[in-house]
């Protein structure tokens, strides 16, 4: 059953998720109770029904562009599990009661607070870089040393590509006052 | 036990809170074929065959022999429980007739399901925080 379709459930799938769901909920019915309700009219509403819980206890979908958002490759049961272990200290029952949506909550706040941590490291790593003795030409930004960047926001402009572009403007001006 | 001089088709009507039941006999067969309606049925027929039946019975396109043979087994499979799904295969040589049981037995659930009464939702506990007013000063 977890290898279906779920844009394209079957009935015997849509019986077992909202078994599940009423079970979670507390309902004292058994699969077959829940089949007995699978009337010929009501099927395309339970599918519905069944579709939009699921859909809506899926995390919601990042900003940005879905390049950037998306992870390179999506953690399987066990990479959850053993992320929600390790990083998030949750007990078996704390992560297999939660929905998808909130664990992905949790990771956000995980990150939130990883990525403060490090730009607090990677201010005082610049300033120690940047006021050294051997300093590098270019200021290095704190930024610069942190393993999770912050993400770009749509309108920032890569401030490498900026530099340059005025870079070549002031040269150009310069090389009509020479001439 | 005789056999059928002739394909026949017959529909019992339900009483209160029942579901309507066609059945059916084929010319040469003893056997009276009983087609009844049930989610949970459905449901196995789904896992016993592979085939997905929400598609048919959404009434979208016309139904494969893979797809009428799994509806017809789940149909069949309330008031026969031992039936195998190969067995409800080898009836299909006579689609015209079980088609047009299994067609009538929907047509009937349709208009059952039309003059159903609309459930009624129990009371949902009050979960909802008591405000209480503040009073002026």
């Amino acid at each position: 059953m977890l290898t279906e379709n779920l844009s394209d459930p079957s009935a015997g799938l849509l019986r077992g998720m909202l078994f599940a769901a009423l079970f979670v909920a507390g309902a004292g019915c058994s699969r077959q109770d829940v089949g007995r309700c699978f009337t010929y009219r009501k099927l395309p509403a339970i599918r519905e029904t069944v579709t939009d819980a699921w859909l809506a206890s899926m995390s919601e979908p990042k900003e940005g562009s879905a390049k950037e958002a998306e992870p390179a490759t999506k953690p399987n049961w066990t990479e959850a599990w053993a992320i929600a272990k390790y990083d998030m200290r949750l007990s078996d029952a704390e992560w297999l009661d939660m929905t998808p949506r909130q664990f992905s909550a949790l990771q956000e706040v995980r990150l939130a607070q990883l990525r403060r941590e490090e730009l607090l490291v990677g201010i005082l790593a610049a300033q120690t870089q940047n006021f050294s003795a051997c300093h590098p030409d270019k200021a290095v930004s704190a930024e610069a040393f942190m393993l999770h960047k912050f993400p770009k926001r749509p309108d920032e402009v890569d401030a490498s590509d900026a530099c340059d572009e005025v870079g070549a403007q002031i040269i150009s001006q310069l090389a009509k006052l020479k001439g | 036990m005789t056999l059928s001089d002739r394909n026949a088709i017959r529909l019992v009507k339900p009483v209160k809170d029942e579901q309507p039941i066609v059945v059916f006999t084929l010319k040469g067969d003893a056997q009276e074929y009983r087609l009844e309606f049930d989610g949970n049925m459905i449901c196995d027929a789904e896992s016993a065959t592979g085939c997905n039946l929400m598609h048919l019975l959404a009434g979208a396109g016309e139904p494969s022999f893979t797809e009428a043979r799994a509806l017809l087994y789940a149909l069949l499979k309330k008031a026969h429980p031992l039936v195998l799904a190969t067995e409800a295969g080898a009836l299909l040589t006579n689609y015209p007739v079980v088609l047009a049981a299994i067609a009538l037995l929907m047509k009937e659930i349709r208009e059952e399901d039309d003059n159903a009464e609309p459930p009624v939702a129990p009371p949902m506990p009050n979960t909802s925080p008591i405000v209480e007013p503040i009073p002026e000063q």
